[in-house]
């Protein structure tokens, strides 16, 4: 009789079988065993490239690439290991000091066995997918051996061990395994480098040192290294026990089930916790069940949350409702005086937020009328945080004055550059070096009884206000990506390099499918300066009285395929980010201002849209194809705006750009008519030196009618393809919505206007708004209607991507522009999407098949979930950006300019001057010494000074502003200060 | 099912008369049993038992679950045998479900006693996570891989086998959670709670053929019985459950003589199925 | 649970340690049913399979049989049992549902044409397939474990037909150029991967099945089926040795 068992494995050679068992729960509270084989291998290489014996059976893959070998064979030497030596990292170690890891100064020649990679994912993802790819850098020489898979190193859980104890024992007996292979294969033994073990697990360390194997602490390791201060600093701070206080600063979270039971029934809720950019203990969470955002009022109800966290909240009872704050309060202003290192008294609320907090309530009591309390909620748990790292500089004060001097661990107060992030504590023996210095940390935790949150040191940008370290900084701020492109992205690009041109063969693979457009008379019109030329444009009469208008976009496409490294690159960039000096890239130089770049004179690829329009600007038809153009000319806005003008000129390109103007006007009238909303947003430009880039002044951004010919045909272009690439993808094409904004949104807006200006805010549709901002006007303040747009524009939804199967077809609409449907497609070389619809377009006119990427609803989800994020980013940096140039271009000047009041506070208000694009604001502290009286009335929107000045300052007020700068004695930061005249 | 010639049916009649089979037994020895255990991985025990050409398969599937409210201490065990065509052609069509349906009911109420659940084999409060909210749920799956007889005896036999090598992964609850809220549960993956299964009982089925009764008949045997009488019996001797089968009437005399037999057979089918376990366990864990 | 295989690039390594044209471990054998004609046990990893052979007989159902009279040559008719429990989930009975009756449909085609069914006019060849345990490679394990019992019947055929899965280390969507073809393919790595099923008549080239259910890019295809034909080399000869291996075993016992 047979039976059903394996027998035993006969052959010695080839791998033998293990089994892994597991239990998992499954979401719907299923539990499932799952059992996996293992196979156990003898042919895992140890990578070191002084064993050849390994080296002789390295595993190749199905091309017969052998796998080439990591860790080098001279290996770094310290005090204690002068042959050199490798290390074995335990998992507590890449989980404590990650950032230690990635320096690139230390940590050279690391052995990550797959135990502790396994743990590291089981852990957290964002540091396993850190560690993927330090052990690809190969510089930095990361190994990833996979011990469990080796026979020799493969450890069974013996009966009645934890998971953790046998993963512990795995790590060192692969550690002890190293030390003996390298030994037996090593001949010179001097040259036979030591296998280190680090660990942060006393236990582990311990039980090494009755093994025999060679262990160290972290801590107790990197001293021995160079630079050891600075890599100390930038271990993780979070599992430093600290003995729990009798008393909790901050109340208990809910338990996760508990939460999960209140989301279902409906008493708690879930959202995105955001901060008031001008209080900071005010902050507000949109939840789907309300149509407003719920308050958060205070250090206490926000219970830890910071801001980007998603958080479990709960309301108040209404009595405790609150009105939102009139109060201007920015943290480094209250709390000057915290002292980092006292834990033992420390109190959630201080006592100057305190005194603050009575005045609030006084206040909201005083005008009980109608104090507008809200629903008001307190978190009660968090559901993920969202932290990252976080810019910023060292409070001065927090250091200790004899620390100046010393080299002794000090908790420090960083103050990070958002000011809706609370101040972080941060240990460090560098004080003195980093005062003064733009820093980055990262945040480990918020215990309940610490009043702020811990973090920890990762390096350092360099001096306050250089203009290296201000970029650096505010890059790292936006998380864009900014280092040079890698080698695997530049092998992507054509090896012709600058070299390549259209092939001048029409019979070349290159020219299939392309139509040959090199005879009409293209140009292209851009910014001054502009060298990536994404767009140009021509226009011909035709014989039946209509004309023949056409679009040519870069073929990025053509050069970018999908799922390489540079598809990969440009993905995750997302977006091209122009930042006053200096631009960062979606894709390397040779594309974006070379060879895709639509430069005057020579022949480019181009995705062509070719329209047939009436002189009425109506659109008979419209193509597209993939084409070969040359353009004529590049002109800036400026000299298309001359040559046109110029009646002198009467060659055909004019006459075309003149055709092109025309019927510009004539769309922009058809968009208007529909309603499309005409916004504004600060816009001004720094004109720098062009040697230095310093600054030398600052200009508002001129609009000339060029500037719309361009935008309505690319609008125009915008909106044909997007329909297009619907018809062929009704599930997947990749388009852009607007959504309309819920008329809450405009509710204090319209009131304000109602009051102030004695105006009516229609906001029934777009058309009705657009309607009503143009009656928006103050003939004695001509500049109050483009500040009601800015204001109105904050008011909207912000525009996102979407693939078209996430959405029910009316949602696909485009508010701002008034149009059913839109997307991206005219800036291929700046812009992701643009790329994506390329390839998606190019599949829908059958010029080449679909890649499975396009029509992937998870991919492209997840692709357009990034460059939403990016395109956000890029816009705030951009930004930010600009608000720095404007600041270093006032440095040292006073500036008496003209302003408006955007926004009024109980102790202070807001001013907008148009001049510079910038808003400041202005306390009434800061108003007269000693500080005036205040009236605040809240139904007004008024402030009314008495005392030592008397003034009243009204929303919209035109005031007379001095703009002068100042370095904040606390922290040596320079800011654009503003005073009332 | 198997057509014999009068021949043969005298052969087998006569040979149970005599006290000496067709295959050499004799009327109350049990075939070989073969128990192996634990080659079902994905399952959380599983045990294959062969009786001759009688071939079962027995697997045990936990879940968790809601306990009844009726019995908010005990957990639930489900008993279901598949019958496969494949394994014997009378099986096909509806003939298999009602075979199937009538073995699960005589296993059920063999081994798990009445609606209670007061004389289940095993200790059914054992599998309550959190009392009236989370217990295990038990489902023995049991397949015929091929059929020669006294299937009863040797799925009742494979359960016991599959239970005893069934591993529950031990659940901790959160504490705090109280009133109407679903408890939350940890599973571990570290530590597994084993069942006694030293009192669930065995079945014997003593087929009648002419005057005479035997044990483990085989197909052919079964094809001569006028009735047959399946008796649980526990290590105690405690009888656990008792069904009778086929249409020929019994006088109560001659059922009480076939329980005090049973009694007397399930002894050595205890003793010898425990010992085969063993070694199936210990085979296992060489493995 | 999405199957990360980012580790793969690392090291070459898959999830359960094998190399890229490695099989799992296969094991079978033969007359392990004492009751059928012809049975088999066969593993392919987790995947457990038992298989037995009952014919050439009579055909069972009488009204079924006009054209096989007339036919002149043997039916194949294949019967696979999914067990409830051989999934990670447990599922009452799977009998009947399309895939099972796919998968017998491209068995009992397989060897219908392999069979010398002619040798045996007006009857039925029986082949019914239990799945204990489910961990991927179904289909190749059923043929694998039905050419066995077949030869345990002693049912004459021209060869063994022999079968694999080959996949490709990178998703459909993801779309790597530098994916390895994979062969045998474990249940996790199926869920994600494309892959397709081969079977060869022998260690000829010749292919009798193959079925794809994934999408996959064809460039990748050519490797794939490549390397699933050499996987059904090396399946062949492991069938070959358990077959020789019983042979001489039986051959000791009657002597």
């Amino acid at each position: 009789m047979a039976s059903l068992k394996r027998p035993a494995p006969t052959d010695g050679n080839g791998p033998t079988l293990s089994s892994k068992v597991y239990i998992r729960a499954t979401r719907l509270g299923k539990v499932q065993k799952i059992v996996r084989e293992v196979y156990l291998r003898k042919d895992i290489p140890c990578s070191s490239k002084l064993c050849t014996k390994c080296l002789a059976n390295a595993p190749r893959d199905s091309f017969g690439k052998a796998v080439s070998f990591v860790l080098s064979a001279t290996p770094s030497a310290t005090k204690c290991y002068p042959n050199g030596h490798y290390t074995v990292p335990d998992t507590n170690a890449f989980i404590n000091a990650m950032d230690v890891f990635e320096a690139g100064t230390a940590f050279f020649d690391v052995i990550v066995l797959q135990t502790v990679l396994e743990e590291v994912r089981n852990h957290s993802i964002p540091l396993y997918h850190r560690l993927v790819s330090l052990s690809k850098n190969e510089d930095k020489r990361f190994y990833v051996f996979f011990n469990d898979f080796r026979q020799d190193t493969h450890v069974v859980r013996d009966h009645g061990e934890t998971i953790n104890d046998r993963n512990d024992r795995a790590v060192r007996s692969a550690t002890k395994w190293y030390a003996n292979h390298l030994a037996d294969v090593v001949m010179a033994r001097s040259r036979c480098p030591s296998i280190v073990m680090i660990s942060d697990d006393n236990d582990n360390l311990r039980k090494a040192k009755v093994e025999g194997v060679d262990a160290q602490s972290l801590a107790d390791y990197v001293s021995e290294l160079e630079d050891s201060e600075r890599l100390l600093d930038m271990i993780s701070q979070a599992k430093t026990p600290q003995s729990l206080r009798g008393q909790h600063l901050y109340p208990d979270y809910y338990s996760q089930s508990k939460i999960q039971t209140g989301l279902n029934n409906g008493t708690l809720h879930q959202g995105t916790f955001s901060v008031s950019p001008y209080n900071y203990l005010e902050g507000t969470v949109f939840v789907s069940a309300f149509d407003r955002p719920l308050l958060i009022l205070g250090r206490e109800n926000g219970n830890r949350a910071v801001a980007g966290d998603f958080v479990a909240i709960e309301l108040l009872p209404k009595a405790e409702w609150k009105a939102p704050s009139t109060k201007l309060l920015e943290e480094d202003n209250v709390n000057k005086n915290d002292n980092p290192e006292a834990d033992d008294n420390e109190a959630i609320v201080t006592e100057h937020e305190r005194r603050l907090l009575q005045e609030e309530a006084k206040k909201v009591h005083g005008k009980s009328k109608e104090g507008n309390p809200q629903p008001t909620a307190r978190v009660v748990g968090i559901i993920k945080r969202n932290w990252r790292q976080y810019v910023g500089h060292i409070d001065k004060d927090s250091v200790k004055s004899s620390a100046k001097y010393s080299r002794s661990q000090q908790t420090v107060f960083l103050i990070p550059m958002d000011k809706r992030i609370p101040k972080i504590r941060v240990r460090t023996r560098m004080a003195k070096d980093l005062t003064g210095k733009r820093i980055v940390v990262a945040m480990d935790a918020w215990e309940q009884d610490s009043r702020f949150p811990i973090g920890h040191f990762i390096k350092s940008l360099g001096e306050l206000e250089a203009k290296g370290a201000e970029t650096e900084a505010l890059l790292m701020e936006f998380d864009v990506q900014y280092r040079p492109f890698p080698k695997a992205v530049l092998d992507c690009l054509p090896s012709e390099g600058h070299d390549w041109v259209v092939p001048a063969d029409p019979q070349d693979p290159g020219w299939r499918g392309r139509r040959d457009l090199r005879d009409l008379l293209v140009c292209s019109i851009d910014p001054p300066g502009c060298v990536d030329i994404d767009d140009a444009l021509h226009a011909k009469k035709l014989p039946n009285g209509n004309f023949e208008i056409g679009v040519h976009i870069a073929d990025v496409s053509n050069f970018v395929k999908p799922n390489n490294a540079m598809d990969a690159e440009a993905a995750a960039r997302g977006t091209t980010v122009y930042l006053v000096d200096k631009r960062i890239d979606m894709l390397p130089m040779l594309l974006g201002t070379d060879l895709c770049s639509l430069k005057p004179y020579v022949e480019r690829f181009a995705f062509s849209v070719i329209w047939e329009v009436t002189p009425n600007a109506a659109i008979v038809r419209a193509d597209f194809t993939k084409s070969v153009i040359r353009s004529r000319e590049a002109f800036s806005y400026e000299a298309a705006q001359k040559r046109i003008d110029d009646k002198s000129q009467k060659d055909e390109l004019t006459d075309g750009m003149r055709t092109l103007l025309v019927l510009s006007k004539k769309l922009k009238q058809k968009r208007m008519n529909a309603g499309a909303l005409n916004l504004a947003s600060p816009e001004v430009r720094v004109e720098t030196e062009s040697e230095t880039s310093d600054p030398v002044d600052v200009k508002t951004k001129q609009l000339l009618d060029t500037n719309s010919l361009v935008e309505e045909f690319m609008l125009l272009a915008n909106i044909s393809v997007a329909t297009r690439v619907h018809q062929s993808f009704p599930q997947t094409a990749l388009l852009r919505r607007h959504a309309a904004p819920p008329k809450t949104n405009f509710e204090e807006l319209a009131n304000q206007l109602k009051v102030k200006m004695g105006m009516d805010l229609k906001v029934d549709s777009s058309k009705a708004l657009a309607d009503s901002l143009d009656t928006c006007v103050d003939p004695q303040k001509p500049f109050i209607n483009t500040l009601v747009r800015i204001m109105a524009t904050r008011c909207m939804m912000s525009a996102e991507y979407f693939s078209a199967g996430t959405q029910a077809e009316p949602e696909f609409r485009h508010y701002g522009l008034a149009s059913e449907i839109y997307t991206h497609f005219t800036s291929p070389i700046r812009r992701y999407a643009d790329l994506m619809v390329h390839r998606q377009l190019a599949a829908a006119i059958d010029y080449e098949l679909p890649d499975s990427s396009i029509h992937s609803r998870n991919k492209l989800e997840a692709i357009c979930k990034n460059i939403n994020v990016r395109h956000r980013n890029a816009q705030m940096a951009g930004r930010a950006s600009v608000e720095y140039y404007v600041g270093q271009a006032l440095k040292g000047r006073v500036i008496d300019e003209e302003g408006y009041v955007m926004r009024v506070f109980s102790n202070g208000c807001v001013v907008f001057v148009p001049r510079f694009g910038i808003e400041g604001l202005i306390r009434v502290r800061d108003m007269a010494e000693p500080e005036p009286e205040s009236t605040f009335d809240n139904e007004d929107y008024s402030l009314t000074l008495s005392g030592s000045r008397k003034a009243k300052i009204e929303l919209f007020q035109q005031v007379k502003v001095r703009i002068s700068d100042e370095a904040e004695e606390s922290t040596g930061k320079r800011k654009v200060r503003m005073d009332l005249l | 099912m198997v057509g014999l010639s009068l021949g043969e049916k005298h052969f087998i009649q006569g040979g149970i008369a005599q006290d000496l089979r067709s295959d050499g037994r004799k009327r109350l020895t049990y075939r070989p049993i073969c128990v192996e255990t634990g080659f079902i991985p994905q399952a959380n025990g599983s045990a294959r038992v062969r009786m001759g050409a009688t071939n079962v398969i027995s697997t045990v599937k936990a879940e968790l679950g809601k306990p009844s409210s009726l019995q908010p201490d005990k957990g639930k065990v489900t008993i279901y045998v598949d019958c496969s065509p494949t394994a014997e052609p009378v099986f096909e069509g509806r003939g298999g479900d009602e075979l199937s349906m009538e073995l699960s009911v005589a296993l059920q109420r063999c081994l798990l006693g009445g609606k209670s659940g007061a004389g289940a084999g095993i200790d059914l409060s054992s599998l309550i996570v959190v009392e009236g909210k989370i217990c295990w749920d038990l489902y023995i799956d049991c397949l015929v891989v091929s059929s020669d007889g006294n299937l009863l005896d040797a799925l009742g036999a494979a359960i016991k086998a599959a239970l005893s090598n069934t591993g529950i992964p031990r659940v901790n609850v959160a504490v705090g959670a109280s009133g109407d809220q679903q408890p939350e549960v940890d599973i571990s993956d570290e530590e597994f709670m084993q069942f006694d299964t030293s009192d669930i009982p065995v079945i014997v089925t003593l087929t009648k053929a002419g005057r005479h009764y035997i044990v483990d008949a085989t197909s052919e045997e079964e094809s001569q019985m006028n009735s047959a009488v399946s008796i649980s019996v526990n290590r105690k001797g405690h009888i656990c459950g008792l069904t009778k089968r086929g249409g020929a009437g019994l006088d109560p005399s001659i059922i009480l003589d076939m329980i005090s037999v049973a009694k007397h057979v399930s002894e050595q089918l205890i003793n010898k199925l425990d010992s085969e376990i063993a070694a199936a366990e210990a085979d296992e864990d060489e493995s | 649970m999405p199957l990360d295989n980012s580790s793969y690039s690392l090291a070459l390594l898959r999830l359960d340690g094998r190399r890229w044209n490695e099989l799992r471990r296969l094991s079978a054998q033969i007359s392990t049913q004492a009751a059928a004609d012809g049975s088999s046990y066969l593993e392919m990893g987790n995947t457990k399979i038992i298989c037995t052979v009952d014919g050439p007989a009579e055909g069972r159902r009488g009204g079924a049989g006009g054209s096989e009279a007339q036919s002149g040559e043997a039916q194949v008719e294949v019967n696979i049992n999914i067990a409830g429990f051989s999934g990670v989930e447990r599922k009452k009975r799977t009998r009947g549902d399309k895939r099972t009756t796919e998968m017998q449909l491209v068995i009992k085609e397989a060897f219908a044409s392999n069979l010398f069914t002619r040798l045996y006019p007006h009857s039925t060849i029986y082949i019914s397939l239990h799945v204990l345990n489910q961990d991927g490679s179904l289909l190749a394990a059923c043929l694998n474990a039905t050419t066995l019992a077949l030869i345990d019947a002693g049912i004459p055929m021209s060869d063994y037909i022999v079968a694999c899965t080959a996949g490709s280390t990178s998703s459909y969507s993801a779309n790597d150029e530098n994916a390895d073809p994979l062969l045998d393919l474990n249940g996790l790595e199926e869920q994600e991967l494309p892959f397709l099923t081969v079977g060869t008549v022998g260690a000829t080239e010749e292919v009798c099945v193959l079925a794809m259910e994934t999408r996959v890019q064809i460039q990748r295809l050519e490797g794939m089926l490549a390397v699933g034909i050499d996987g059904c080399k090396q399946v062949k000869r492991i069938l070959d040795g358990v077959v020789r291996a019983h042979g001489k075993e039986v051959l000791k016992k009657t002597l």
